[in-house]
């Protein structure tokens, strides 16, 4: 349709060059303009000059009378050509000449007898002079409308051209805004971020469905919540602090980081957000409106805090063991120094065997079966055979490691050297259970039968102050340990709580 | 008189070493206690002259015998394997030294909140 329309306005602008239309063309320019004032002046002269010539030639061969035969012409021709002005002093020189030498008496500007000839020359020239002046009026209107149809023309192609244009440009633009649209929805939806944007006039904020979801509350119709029912969402200690944020980025029109705490709608817990926000001005450089988004970053909070505390933790756990093995050290015996470092290290690495577990588990819990595998380490092979296991799994704490896993140390090397284990048939059964109503009592029992006969030391060793005072003070236990001549029981209980790794600590 | 010292401290074998270390310079000891709920039972039981307090018992802080002692003017020893920067601003109020303990730092310490002696 464009082509076609551009098509129809370019033979319009575009020359005629037919014979009709140059004549069309040349007739519509009349009275011409193109001569100067003196040349149209000269040219009126030249045709009634020519006009007289005429007729004196003619002259003879005429009847008497015509005298304004060729002049009319002269008249008309001139006033077509040149206006009405030059038209009427055509008028009087041809008329004066017709008067003088054609109209009997001759060679005289006699009135008498002339006055019908006169006064019909003056009729008929002044007619044709209206008529001519008429027409050439309506054709300068005419040429003067025909010029401004086709600038209007040009101008509502122009306009048409341009709509289109734009219209082009507009659609480009929707399409790309559509598409950047569907981009920021998929990446914020895949990165869990919740876009908001607050309309600081009417206090209106609209989220969108991510911000519901972070914000645990069910979305509102057109997705608009006010900002207080936001700043209620915001922990109660955080709130006040991102109210000041929020307004002063408002009241400077900037941009500002925020991490903060909310409590979700649902379920009440606390969670850590960190939102970012832009804000823009009006025409008036006030802020119009706040967009912002909002990301939860509790995992990532509590990651740090956990490597805090550990960090911590590890601080505290390395001093300690420090003064653990100075302890140890001085409370080690041996009857040589060859003797005295076999003790002392067999302990260190159950000292060491309790840390990897501790280390391996990050501090949250070590499970029981494992601590004690790891303790007896240097009998592995007998478990199951000589050594029989049962318990449940329980998670102990820190505190509980040490103390269980140096009180088995030393437990089982007791055995080794003197008890069930110092000969080929001997059998330890170590069990550990729950008891009480409430399941709150540890009970731990450590059985050796089938070994050689028993007799009560004589003195108090390391290995009777670890599995007696230490886990005593260490567990708040009750212990009790067993010399009786068939084989040697110890027993240890305790509450629930000084072992197992209380949630949240 | 021998002046009572009280010991609270969670880890048996360093308790050892505090408690061996007094005994050997002739205070005399109350505890060790490992927990909090100890600690606050003996000082409400025994009056005492000084405290040695480790900071991290178990799951807890010693914080709450810090205040005790505090509203009883009883001045204290913190013994602990944290570094001072990590500790809270009551505890660092008082002279912090840091495990492992060394015997005679820990004996000139106490002279040194014991005025009468």
């Amino acid at each position: 349709m464009a082509s076609e329309q551009q098509a129809e306005s370019g033979t319009e602008r575009g020359r005629d060059r037919s014979v009709s239309g140059r004549v069309t063309r040349w007739i519509e320019n009349l009275p011409s303009q193109r001569l100067g004032r003196t040349s149209a002046l000269a040219a009126t002269l030249g045709i009634a000059g020519a006009a007289w010539l005429l007729r004196i030639a003619l002259d003879d061969a005429l009847p008497p009378g015509f005298p304004y035969l060729t002049f009319f012409p002269a008249v008309v021709l001139t006033a077509f050509m040149f206006g009405a002005r030059l038209g009427s002093l055509s008028a009087l020189l041809c008329g004066l000449v017709a008067w003088y030498f054609f109209i009997h008496p001759t060679q005289s500007f006699n009135l008498a007898g002339k006055e019908v000839a006169l006064g019909l020359y003056v009729f008929v020239v002044a007619t044709d002079l209206a008529l001519i002046h008429g027409m050439q009026i309506a054709n300068r209107q005419l040429r003067k409308e025909r010029e401004l149809s086709r600038d209007l023309a040009d101008a509502k192609e122009q306009v048409v051209r341009e709509l289109q244009q734009q219209v082009t440009k507009r659609k480009l633009a929707v399409d790309a805004l559509r598409e950047s649209d569907v981009k920021t929805h998929l990446a914020t939806r895949t990165a869990g971020i919740g876009l908001w944007q607050w309309n600081t006039g009417t206090d209106e904020v609209r989220w969108d469905d991510t911000m519901f979801e972070l914000y645990g509350m069910p979305p509102t119709a057109d997705g608009s919540v006010n900002y207080s029912d936001y700043l209620a969402r915001v922990h109660p200690e955080d709130a006040p602090e991102q109210d000041r944020i929020l307004r002063e980025t408002v009241r400077n029109c900037s941009e500002s980081t925020r991490d903060f705490r909310i409590k979700r709608g649902d379920d009440g817990s606390v969670r850590h957000l960190r939102a970012v926000e832009v804000a823009r001005a009006g025409l008036d450089g006030k802020t119009e409106w706040l967009v912002g988004t909002n990301l939860d970053i509790t995992d990532q909070k509590n990651r740090e805090s956990h490597v805090q505390m550990l960090l911590g933790e590890i601080n505290h756990r390395a001093k300690n063991l420090l003064a653990v093995v100075l302890s140890v050290a001085k409370r080690t015996h041996g009857t040589n120094h060859a003797e005295f470092m076999a003790n002392f290290a067999a302990r260190i690495q159950s000292l060491a065997a309790g840390q990897d577990l501790l280390v391996e588990k990050e501090w949250r819990g070590v499970n029981i079966h494992e601590l004690i595998r790891a303790q007896l380490s240097h009998y592995k092979d007998l478990i199951g055979r000589r050594i029989l296991l049962s318990g449940e799994d329980l998670a102990l704490s820190s505190s509980a490691v040490q103390a269980i896993g140096m009180t088995i140390h030393e437990l089982v090397t007791n055995a080794g050297k003197y008890g069930a284990l110092s000969n080929d048939c001997g059998r330890i059964t170590l069990n550990w259970h729950l008891e009480g109503a409430a399941s709150d009592r540890f009970v731990m029992t450590w059985v050796e039968t089938d070994g050689p006969p028993v007799t009560a030391p004589t003195r108090t060793g390391f290995g009777s102050t670890v599995t007696g005072d230490m886990v005593r003070a260490g567990l708040d236990a009750e212990v009790k340990s067993d010399f009786a001549p068939s084989g040697f029981s110890w027993k240890l209980t305790c509450a629930i709580n000084e072992v197992i790794e209380q949630a949240g600590s | 008189m021998t002046a009572r010292i009280l010991v609270v401290e969670d880890e048996f074998f360093i308790a050892q070493e505090i408690v061996d270390t007094l005994n050997h310079a002739g205070f005399e000891v109350l505890g060790p206690c490992p927990t909090v709920a100890k600690a606050l039972v003996q000082l409400e039981n025994t009056p005492c002259d000084a405290a040695i307090l480790d900071v991290s018992l178990r799951n807890e802080t010693s914080l709450p015998v810090v205040q005790a002692l505090g509203n009883r003017g009883i001045p204290f020893v913190i013994l602990t394997g944290f570094s001072a920067r990590q500790l809270p601003s009551e505890m660092t109020a008082a002279p912090v030294l840091t495990k492992p303990m060394q015997a005679e730092v820990l004996i000139r310490e106490l002279h040194k909140l014991l005025p009468n002696d």
